[in-house]
């Protein structure tokens, strides 16, 4: 191992001359933003946590005489920040393990030649993941200081009647060097797990182990949810108990999340299988990337169908007139943190569509450059990237969104806020627009790759 | 040498990088179904060349035309299209598109010149199985061997019935028996079809399967013959 480290000091410096630096540029930009609103959803569920324990005095105020009742219902708001933690923790979590699998681009090859002067392929797959858990370490730091710094601006949030503090939001050191160590770990498992589809044989063949295709049986999960809904949705309606009813939810939010996550890849797969049926080659190629790695093109949208769900569930929950003062307060904070949950979702969606667009040029980069030599014009590349950002998108965000408003309208009661079909519909455009521009900012990459100097042999 | 019929005709071409004078004057006619070799050491111009014959990169001086029609004068969409209909490219790893099916590797550019997808799969096919992959039509560029990619691949430069097929060390990548019989599949297909072979290579074993061999040194061409076939 102690030849290891003396080799990766020089391998690092030589990967950024050969021009991999905006790789890993980008990798660590991943792994602050990763970290950064990890710390950022930790943060808000300890705050609402916190504040259950010692209810804060403006709201026990703008509740006056119902304060007593008032404060036993703070759980909920607890459940809701959990609620939207879980919405946001797999695409966070995601974010990161893009990075890392980001980061090993370009070291195929490499790892190839090591294998070749005498390496074994664990020191080989050792020195690509100690350097995935560097960038990783570095983007968790900068991450860091971009949350302690910000922490002031939460202030312009107002929760339970009570404005956001910076010390509310700032997390316990222990938990803060937790979130730097789990990205960190996170990222050598991604690590690990990407190099390990890699044959890194003797012979310096390194050739990727085809994906098996994703099986029929996730479309099952979709039935099994229905049964499950049924019976949930029979206890919401009759649970008088607000913080049982919030534990049912979650449950059930849980399990939808889990089914989403199972059937979308396989409706991306399915769209790939259809797209690769039509005779335009844009759609072709979209088509066939789409169904060589939908568990990948998944995991840039998964956001925007977490998102979607949970919009479309929300136009379910009935508005109310002349609410009490701590129903008024609950709607405003519902309301505040949808915006912000969506915000945040948005933002991830849209990393993770340039981190997998920008990745995927570099890694094309010679195909890019020798298709342009056949005559193939630059404007099938941003055709082929149009389809492959936002059919994605469009599926996750309105096809959860219609799973969703599917079985709300199966439960009694509900019916429609007024947050309506046409705000749902506005604001998942939004979000597809942000995918798309963060696609379409991968446009001068691809002049580049396709411009890239010719050897002058 | 000069050719009337010539298919792709050069004049006095120059091409500089920075203070490095890639090409120098150089001048050549490649007639109609002729397999030319471009040999040279390293850094003497020979891909300079290829890259200037198809379009790819801008003449400093000079004019190239491909059966009449100026290469070196249109923009760069029209040379785009120009090789996408009039030319094929062997590069030397193959570079097919990894997530295509060989078939659809193939028919690819005749996807791209508009053609329907029945004529453009039936073609794709049809090359396939004269070049000896029948069978393998829906495997993946990684499920095959390094020789059978290098003849997707030519499939996929002959496809369009180009006038001229440029291939740039085509063999590079290849063991030398595959090496030769790439260059066997890909001289017989080019003749096949009446096109124009142009091959890169600084192997002489592989330049030895084309009709003429043109020799560049710093630029210029220092060598320019026919090979003679034994009587």
């Amino acid at each position: 191992m102690t030849r290891l480290t003396k080799v990766a000091p020089l391998l690092l410096r030589g990967r950024v001359s050969a021009g991999h630096g905006l790789v890993d540029l980008l990798a660590i930009a991943a792994f602050t933003l990763s970290s950064w609103l990890l710390l950022i959803v930790l943060a808000g569920v300890n705050t609402f946590y916190q504040r259950q324990l010692m209810p804060p005095a403006p709201f026990v105020q703008a509740l006056g005489a119902d304060a007593a009742a008032g404060v036993t219902q703070l759980v909920f708001w607890t459940w809701l920040a959990v609620c939207a933690g879980v919405l946001l923790i797999v695409p966070v979590m995601s974010l990161g393990a893009g990075a890392a699998r980001m980061g090993a681009l370009g070291r195929d090859q490499r790892l190839s030649t090591l294998r070749l002067l005498g390496v074994t392929g664990g020191q080989a797959v050792a020195l690509s993941t100690l350097e995935t858990m560097l960038s990783a370490l570095l983007g968790a730091a900068v991450g860091t200081i971009g949350y302690l710094l910000t922490l002031p601006g939460w202030a312009l949030l107002s929760f339970e009647a009570t404005p956001l503090s910076a010390a509310e939001m700032l997390l316990p050191p222990a938990a803060i060097a937790g979130v730097i160590g789990l990205q960190v770990a996170l990222a050598g498992l991604s690590s690990v797990s990407g190099l390990l589809r890699l044959r890194i044989s003797p012979l310096g063949v390194a050739r990727r182990q085809p994906r098996p295709g994703l099986k029929f049986w996730r479309l099952l999960a979709v039935p099994a949810a229905l049964v499950a809904w049924l019976v949930v949705s029979g206890l919401l309606s009759f649970s008088r108990d607000l913080t049982l009813a919030a534990s049912i939810a979650m449950i059930a939010l849980a399990i939808f999340m889990g089914v989403i996550n199972l059937v979308g890849p396989w409706l991306l797969q399915l769209l790939g299988l259809l797209l690769s049926r039509f005779g335009q080659p844009s759609l072709l190629i979209s088509g066939r990337r789409l169904l060589a790695d939908p568990k990948g093109a998944w995991r840039s949208v998964s956001g925007l169908a977490f998102v979607g769900f949970t919009g479309a569930a929300l136009m379910s929950v009935p508005g109310m007139h002349d609410p009490d003062p701590l129903t008024a307060i609950l709607t405003a904070d519902i309301q505040t943190g949808t915006y912000l949950t969506v915000a945040i979702a948005f933002l991830v969606a849209a990393a993770s569509t340039l981190l997998n667009q920008a990745s995927s040029v570099l890694d094309r980069r010679l195909e890019v450059r020798q298709l342009g030599n056949l005559g193939v014009p630059l404007v099938l590349h941003s055709r082929v990237r149009l389809v492959s950002v936002v059919a994605p998108a469009v599926l996750a965000a309105f096809g959860a969104g219609g799973m969703a408003a599917f079985f709300f309208a199966l439960m009694p009661k509900l019916g429609t806020n007024d947050l309506g079909y046409w705000s749902f519909t506005a604001a998942m455009a939004v979000g597809i627009a942000l995918v798309w521009a963060a696609g379409e900012a991968c446009r001068p990459l691809v002049r580049a790759a396709a411009n890239s100097a010719q050897a002058a042999d | 040498m000069t050719n009337s019929n010539a298919t792709l005709s050069a004049r006095s071409i120059s091409k500089s990088f920075g203070d490095v004078h890639a090409l120098v004057d150089v001048s050549l006619d490649i007639p109609a179904g002729q397999s030319v070799s471009i040999m040279g050491p390293s850094g003497s111009g020979k891909s300079t060349l290829l890259h200037c014959l198809a379009g790819i990169l801008k003449l400093d001086h000079g004019d190239i035309s491909l059966g009449g029609e100026p290469v070196s004068l249109s923009s760069d969409a029209a040379r785009s299209r120009l090789r996408l209909d009039r030319m094929g490219f062997v590069f030397q790893d193959g570079q097919l598109l990894p997530e295509l099916p060989a078939i659809e590797n193939v028919a690819l550019p005749l996807l791209l010149q508009g053609r329907s997808r029945t004529e453009a799969f039936t073609r794709a096919g049809d090359w396939l199985g004269r070049l000896g992959l029948a069978g393998l039509e829906r495997r993946r560029p990684g499920q095959l061997s390094g020789g059978q990619a290098h003849r997707v691949a030519i499939a996929r430069a002959l496809v369009g019935a180009p006038a001229v097929v440029l291939a740039d060390e085509p063999t590079g990548a290849l063991d030398q028996a595959t090496g030769a019989e790439v260059m066997r599949v890909l001289t017989a297909a080019a003749k096949g079809v009446g096109a124009s072979l142009v091959v890169v290579t600084h192997d002489a074993k592989v330049a030895s399967w084309c009709e003429r061999h043109i020799e560049i040194v710093d630029g210029q061409v220092l060598t320019d013959f026919a090979r003679i076939e034994a009587a």
